[in-house]
């Protein structure tokens, strides 16, 4: 699943703000195809400050494009923003690993964790839900067959997406039906809880993490983040997606 | 015109003077998918020790204006891990392979420079004084005279291999540090290693990086580096300077021939940006055609008084 790196400068060719703080920019590249749940480093022309690239997940990709969802309001991400059509973004990518292969598997997203599980059920299919607090978060992004879940309410069933993981985890009638692999990206709170759900089912569960990372390329050590084994893990390198018992969430 | 880019540092041929910057690049082949490593005048590694360290808690970075606040806290496999899986394929690049170590207290430091010298890929050690000696309370072996000679002369001791230091920024004199580790018998003096300062969350109230300080690299230090890389060669006209901080342009690499540097590295610029010692060298060849610098190496010290 994983893909040669490359670093280039791409152009954007498609950019898309749909709401709630979203913006999304379509890319033209010749890096190999991301596979989902893997990131890119995105860096605009924007002088030293901010400076670093940032860290986004693709929201999809094919042979010479690829695409990036994220939530504006940091000093990067509002740059990343300001792009058109036309613009020049500097990509390196594709990086770390991806989710596994599943025959049924269960994808959670939480708010902008959606992408790289949006990129897997439009590649490999799956039972995809989200929880946003808001329709409004959720931009109109939200499409047919997801399961959906807010906290008010205005966009699918009232509550949390855990919550509405576990209702319909109750509700199977054999176990022919059940998941064979939770897939998680989203605040670790709700990662930790869905762990904590697979694992009391003895469902393999996958999480994604989101470490501050400087290079994305694993020469900095930076992005270390708590191992159970007692150690650090790179988010960047082992990464972003672990088996959820292998990291502290 | 042809650009001669060749440089000698210290008895070490470079076919040019850009090398990577200890801690920005690897240990080994990480960078080696985005760009020809060996169009490099040198590659520097990321610092080993002889015990491996799993480095500080997260958040180990954080950035400022124009900067990075690292505290990674000298995570690395240890020499021995090192040597085994990284070594073999930097000796494939054919350039000089400069080891950066440090110890946890003096006999630490002499034990990992005699491991290095062992290994015949091994081209030259780059000894990282900045860390904390865990023997006098913490403080960093190359914020004192006194303890950074005896320090370098017992690492000199232990290598016929050219033995570079170096040297930290956060002190009152760093030519009283050169000082100590050239009579010490350090060959080339790197300049300078990383600022201290430190970030505040102002929500949680907590200092970062995870320690309440790190070290600040990026384009913001270049001023305070290149001050130091001249103040150096002032005081010793002699000495191979390495000069190091902030770097992203050829033109800032040029900035530091001049004021004495015979080489430099390229750290943080290429965490913003892979490729960036390719680009780099290409700038510094087309800026010294355009100024008419034939040989990089003959505008060495040249922006001091009378030596132009």
């Amino acid at each position: 699943m994983e893909t040669d790196k490359s670093y280039e400068l791409c152009r954007v060719r498609e950019r898309a703000a749909p709401g709630g703080g979203l913006v999304s920019i379509t890319v033209e590249t010749t890096a190999p195809v991301a596979a989902p749940g893997q990131f890119a480093m995105l860096r605009g022309p924007w002088g030293d400050a901010p400076l670093l690239p940032r860290a986004i997940s693709y929201r999809g990709a094919g042979p010479g494009w690829a695409r990036f969802l994220f939530r504006t309001g940091g000093p990067g991400t509002d740059r990343l923003a300001r792009l058109v059509p036309g613009d020049e973004v500097a990509v390196a990518g594709p990086l770390g690993n991806a989710f596994p292969p599943a025959k049924r598997p269960w994808l959670v997203a939480g708010g902008v964790g959606l992408p790289p599980l949006a990129f897997y059920q439009r590649r490999f299919g799956g039972t995809l839900f989200w929880g946003v607090p808001t329709a409004s978060a959720a931009a109109g992004l939200a499409e047919k067959s997801w399961r959906l879940a807010s906290d008010d309410g205005s966009l699918g069933v009232r509550g949390t997406v855990v919550d509405l993981v576990a209702a319909s985890l109750g509700e199977l009638v054999n176990d022919a039906m059940a998941p064979d692999a939770i897939m998680t990206c989203g605040p670790y709170p709700m990662m930790a809880a869905l762990a904590r759900l697979s694992a009391a089912r003895e469902i393999p569960c996958f999480v994604s993490l989101e470490g501050k990372m400087a290079c994305g390329i694993g020469v900095c050590c930076g992005c270390a983040h708590p191992a159970t084994a007692g150690v650090y893990v790179h988010v960047c390198e082992k990464g972003p997606v672990f088996p959820a018992h292998e990291v502290v969430l | 015109m042809t650009v001669d880019t060749t440089v000698t540092l210290a008895g070490v041929a470079l076919k040019n003077p850009l090398m990577t910057a200890s801690g920005t690049s690897g240990h080994g082949l990480e960078l080696a998918p985005f760009f020809d490593l060996s169009i490099l005048g040198a590659f520097v590694t990321k610092g080993v020790s002889m015990a491996p360290r799993a480095g500080n808690p997260p958040p180990r970075l954080q950035e400022t204006p124009a900067g990075l606040l690292n505290a990674i806290g000298l995570e690395n496999p240890g020499v021995e891990a090192f040597c085994a899986a990284a070594l073999p394929g930097l000796a494939t690049l054919g350039i000089p392979v400069v080891v950066n170590c440090f110890g946890e207290d003096p006999e630490r430091t002499v034990a990992a420079v005699e491991a290095l010298s062992r290994e015949t890929a091994v081209t030259a050690l780059e000894l990282n004084v900045s860390c904390p000696n865990v023997k006098a309370g913490g403080i960093a072996f190359g914020t004192d005279p006194a303890v950074l000679r005896p320090l370098v002369e017992a690492c000199r001791r232990a290598t016929a291999k050219p033995l570079w230091v170096k040297l930290s920024p956060n002190v009152t004199s760093i030519v009283a540090m050169a000082d100590a580790a050239l009579q010490g018998g350090a060959d080339a003096l790197t300049c300078v290693n990383t600022l201290l300062g430190c970030d505040i969350d102002v929500k949680r109230r907590r200092f970062l990086p995870s320690p309440g300080r790190g070290g600040l690299s990026g384009p913001a230090t270049l001023p305070v580096a290149l001050l130091k890389v001249a103040e150096v060669h002032r005081a010793f006209p002699q000495a191979p300077i390495i000069g190091v901080g902030g770097i992203r342009r050829g033109e800032d690499a040029l900035k530091y021939l001049l004021a004495g540097a015979t080489a430099v590295q390229i750290g943080t610029a290429i965490l913003v940006e892979p490729t960036a010692p390719v680009r780099i060298l290409n700038e510094l060849v087309e800026l010294c055609e355009a100024l008419g610098i034939t040989r990089p190496a003959d505008v060495i010290g040249a922006a001091h008084p009378g030596q132009s």
